[in-house]
């Protein structure tokens, strides 16, 4: 028997069969500018080539924004040896018209059904796109629980922001990648090219599923997971195990396979960004997407210390991209795509040493007096007049401040190190340059909050409105808005508050409909995330492995898009929370002991101070 | 019509197929994909004067959604003289390949917009008795019922077609001119010597883009159309099996002429 799987692929009537009627086909179709897969005749003439397909379990015009999914995509199909396809969340027209034709789930450049994939990776960027991994497992054909598939390949795996908690996924991924994607994927594709070269060379099978096979398969399956495991960052839930203590924290870890790392592993880093470019010639989309723009990713991590700020520890330590580099490569990456707005992103971009120098390049060329410069997470106590007024010179499109907190008492509880004074500053200069859509970002529910704190974000509110009519002109002040945006906090992982507890729903419920009665109502548009959706966030991201069963059982209810205000079914979480006796407040409201061992201690993040 | 002696006015008019899956973009999709690919072709376009500048290049008429173009026109105005076939060759390389540009040409005057100049559509329906979905005996008994011993021949065909359309005025008014040939004849396999034969007609039907005040009060409305084709099409049992647009073109002095024609025929006038 041979090891090439055929490589099976939908053929163009089946897709026009599918696309007929459905809500935006052109989701479905590919062929953009920029895709840089291997044709299905060279992964046809050539052998032993790694095929990936990288999925983003939503939507394709939120996937399609994703700088993760475009970096990894680049660097797989920049090898010869290696190619990439992607792969989005269907919508639910789409997959109902794929379970009428009985077809099963194809990636986007050549249609090749996913379970003729050697490797399925997931961005797993926030929890609640959780359910959406397990549909798209499912519509691919394969079982969603890692032990019940029961051939070699494809391995599914995933990474992203989510995964430094790797227990509540743990049952239906082969393995994880924690931290920076750019070495460890090119290795595992490396190793796994290299497993299916001797394989072929011992002339022996991939697929498993008549039943004498299956215990080989999974054998040669646990010793392909054992090479994989080398790799820096990755881990692989069979390997290890959780014993609990009978109130259900957890007693110790345990590592279930002989010879393998111990724990903790260790995340993946990259020791300089600027051994990997940034993408400059991404996959453009025919359809609008929600950032319809060029991203060029100028640092990673964050030196801030927001006690909240999950994404502010685990992507330590600060890495900074070269200027100089920079500078041609955003100047390259504007003429290759045609793209008018380009993105300088990180999580802090203002504390970007040399920014200034930085827009100075961009703005300042002829060629792009049509560009838009945005960055996006300003923080206001960097944001100074300088830079400041290199970006309002572009096109006025908002402008996007996160204060976190209405008053300093919790702001210096939070580390949110900013002041009301640096606020006004901010507006001063932009409401100057007649910036008149202001978008501010607030946290409630966050630990010793008073009514006082809560009522705060309405004098602050009143506050900028005051200035606004005083400082903008007439006509300016006639388009002045404020959207406020509320999260409930909910404590994270590798946080400072990462043992914190949760508010209560009602305590939320409560505090939010307190800042609805308070704001002032003309100028300001209130936005806030459904509570319900914070406390499942929550209980996700500080879910151990029995977590994994909820997930497995509230897919099995039909929840998927959790993400989506109109998908998103409180009901069924908490019923399959209730069905598995499995109570979500001890996740969420309960404030876990400090010597209390954590499900995500299993990570080694490199953060070397105790964090609480 | 506008005069520009200003040498700085350079309009460039193209001809792009849109095709396969590229079917399911809509108008303001293609649009942005041309747009773009001018933006990083590195051509120097013109920007408009709005408040987000974008190039100036306008689409002609927009397409159902679902159907195939081997003419779509854009112009576009240039801040530079560029060689037609330099044009050619550097949009091709920034479009995405379902897009094909597959003529250019320079215009010395402005012409009236591109969506308001054509006034006849040409589509092109492939009809056909398609057998390749019928698995079952119950079905090809059931067809056998409904089918004639023979497929049409080409000039039954046509005047069957034509008795439909006298009998719709509302359509027929729609239609500048018809054309029905390549009548493609297939006979089943030999184990399903049974059926009937089958085979492919080509269908083009030139409608009217816009109302022209001596030859029709009303335009062409292209899902209309299927539908009714169509449903006379399932009672012979026979169904459209693909739908392109082939051209764009103006009336001039009773003639038609393609929108390509038309920009170099300006030109020189």
């Amino acid at each position: 028997m041979t090891l090439n799987k055929k490589l099976k692929t939908l053929p163009y009537d089946k897709l026009e069969k599918l696309l007929e009627g459905v809500e935006k086909p052109g989701r479905y179709i590919g062929h953009e500018f920029g895709c840089k897969s291997k044709s299905l005749k060279y992964l046809k003439d050539n052998n032993n080539i790694a095929l990936s397909a990288l999925v983003f379990p939503d939507v394709y015009e939120v996937g399609m924004s994703n700088l993760g999914l475009q970096i990894l995509y680049d660097i797989i199909n920049s090898s010869l040896l290696n190619s990439a396809e992607r792969v989005f969340s269907p919508w639910s027209d789409f997959e109902q018209k794929l379970a009428d034709e009985k077809i099963r789930l194809f990636s986007l450049e050549n249609r090749i059904f996913l379970e003729c994939f050697d490797l399925i990776g997931f961005n797993s960027a926030h929890e609640m796109l959780s359910t959406n991994i397990l549909n798209i497992i499912s519509l691919s054909g394969l079982d969603i629980v890692s032990e019940r598939r029961f051939s070699l390949f494809p391995l599914v795996c995933s990474g992203g922001s989510s995964t430094y908690n790797p227990w509540p996924l743990s049952k239906f991924m082969d393995f994880l990648v924690i931290g920076d994607g750019e070495e460890a994927v090119t290795e595992i594709l490396d190793i796994i090219r290299d497993f299916k070269r001797r394989l072929n060379e011992m002339n022996v099978s991939e697929s498993g599923s008549d039943g004498g096979h299956t215990a080989d398969i999974r054998k040669l399956k646990r010793s392909l997971l054992r090479e994989i495991s080398v790799v820096d960052g990755v881990f692989v839930p069979e390997f290890y195990k959780i014993i609990y203590n009978s109130n259900c924290t957890i007693k110790r870890f345990e590592v279930t396979e002989k010879g393998v790392k111990s724990l903790p592993v260790k995340k993946a880093s990259i020791g300089s960004l600027d051994s990997f470019a940034p993408v400059i010639s991404p996959v453009i989309p025919n359809i609008r997407t929600v950032h319809d723009r060029l991203n060029i990713e100028i640092m990673r991590g964050c030196s801030r210390g927001c006690a909240f700020c999950q994404a502010g520890f685990t992507y330590r330590p600060v890495r900074q991209r070269n200027v100089n580099d920079l500078i041609e490569q955003s100047k390259n990456g504007l003429k290759q795509t045609g793209y008018e707005e380009i993105s300088f992103t990180s999580l802090s971009s203002t504390d970007y040493k040399k920014l200034p120098v930085l827009l100075d390049a961009i703005t300042s060329q002829p060629d792009f007096e049509k560009i838009s410069v945005s960055l996006p997470s300003v923080r206001l106590d960097s944001f100074n007049k300088e830079i400041m007024e290199k970006i309002m010179s572009g096109r006025k499109t908002g402008l996007t401040f996160a204060p976190e907190a209405g008053s300093q008492r919790l702001r210096d509880m939070i580390k949110k190190d900013l002041t009301d004074e640096d606020l006004f500053e901010s507006l001063g200069i932009a409401f100057s340059k007649g910036w008149a859509k202001i978008k501010l970002y607030f946290m409630t529910g966050l630990p010793a909050e008073t009514d006082d704190d809560i009522l705060s974000i309405a004098s602050l509110l009143n506050k900028i409105i005051t200035k606004a009519r005083s400082e903008l002109s007439k006509k300016d002040f006639f388009r002045f808005q404020v959207s406020v945006s509320i999260n409930a906090f909910c404590p994270k992982p590798f946080t400072p508050m990462q043992r914190q507890a949760q508010d209560s729903l009602k305590n939320i419920r409560r505090k939010i409909e307190l800042i609805n009665a308070s704001v002032p109502k003309r100028f300001v548009k209130l936005h806030w995330t459904s509570p319900e959706k914070s406390i499942i966030e929550c209980a996700l991201s500080r879910g151990d492995s029995r977590v994994s069963d909820v997930i497995e059982l509230v897919f099995k209810k039909g929840a998927k898009f959790d993400n989506w205000t109109d998908f998103f079914n409180y009901g069924k979480w908490l019923g399959s929370f209730n069905e598995l006796g499995i109570d979500p407040g001890f996740y969420t409201e309960r404030q876990y002991d400090r010597n209390e061992i954590l499900p995500w201690d299993v990570i080694d993040i490199g953060f070397k101070e105790k964090l609480t | 019509m506008m005069n520009h002696t200003d040498s700085n006015f350079i309009f460039v008019r193209f001809k792009f197929s849109k095709l396969k899956e590229f079917k399911y973009l809509s108008h303001l999709d293609i649009l942005g994909i041309v747009s773009r690919a001018l933006l990083r072709s590195g051509i120097k376009v013109r920007f408009d004067l709005s408040f987000n500048p974008k190039p100036k290049a306008a689409l002609s008429n927009p397409i159902p959604l679902g159907v195939e173009s081997m003419a779509e026109y854009c112009d576009v105005e240039l801040k530079e003289d560029i060689g037609t076939s330099d044009f050619m060759e550097i949009i091709n390389k920034n479009l995405p390949d379902l897009i094909r540009v597959t003529a250019v040409s320079r215009v010395y005057d402005k012409l009236p917009n591109v969506m308001s100049q054509a006034d006849i559509v040409l589509y092109e329906f492939i009809i056909g008795r398609d057998r390749g979905d019928i698995d079952s005996k119950a079905e090809i008994n059931q067809m056998q019922e409904i089918t004639p011993e023979e497929f049409y021949n080409v000039e039954d065909f046509t005047g069957i077609f034509k008795d439909w359309l006298q009998k719709n005025p509302a359509i027929s008014g729609t239609i500048y001119k018809d054309e029905i040939y390549n009548l493609e004849k297939k006979y089943p396999q030999r184990e399903k010597t049974d059926m009937a034969p089958y085979g492919n007609y080509k269908l083009g039907i030139y409608g009217y883009v816009k109302v022209l005040k001596e030859n029709n009060n009303a335009i062409f409305k292209f899902n209309i159309f299927k539908q009714n084709l169509t449903g006379m099409l399932g009672q012979l049992n026979l169904n459209v099996k693909s739908v392109f647009k082939k051209e764009l073109y103006l009336i001039k002095n009773g003639k038609l002429v393609t929108l390509i024609d038309a920009a170099q025929f300006e030109g020189q006038g």
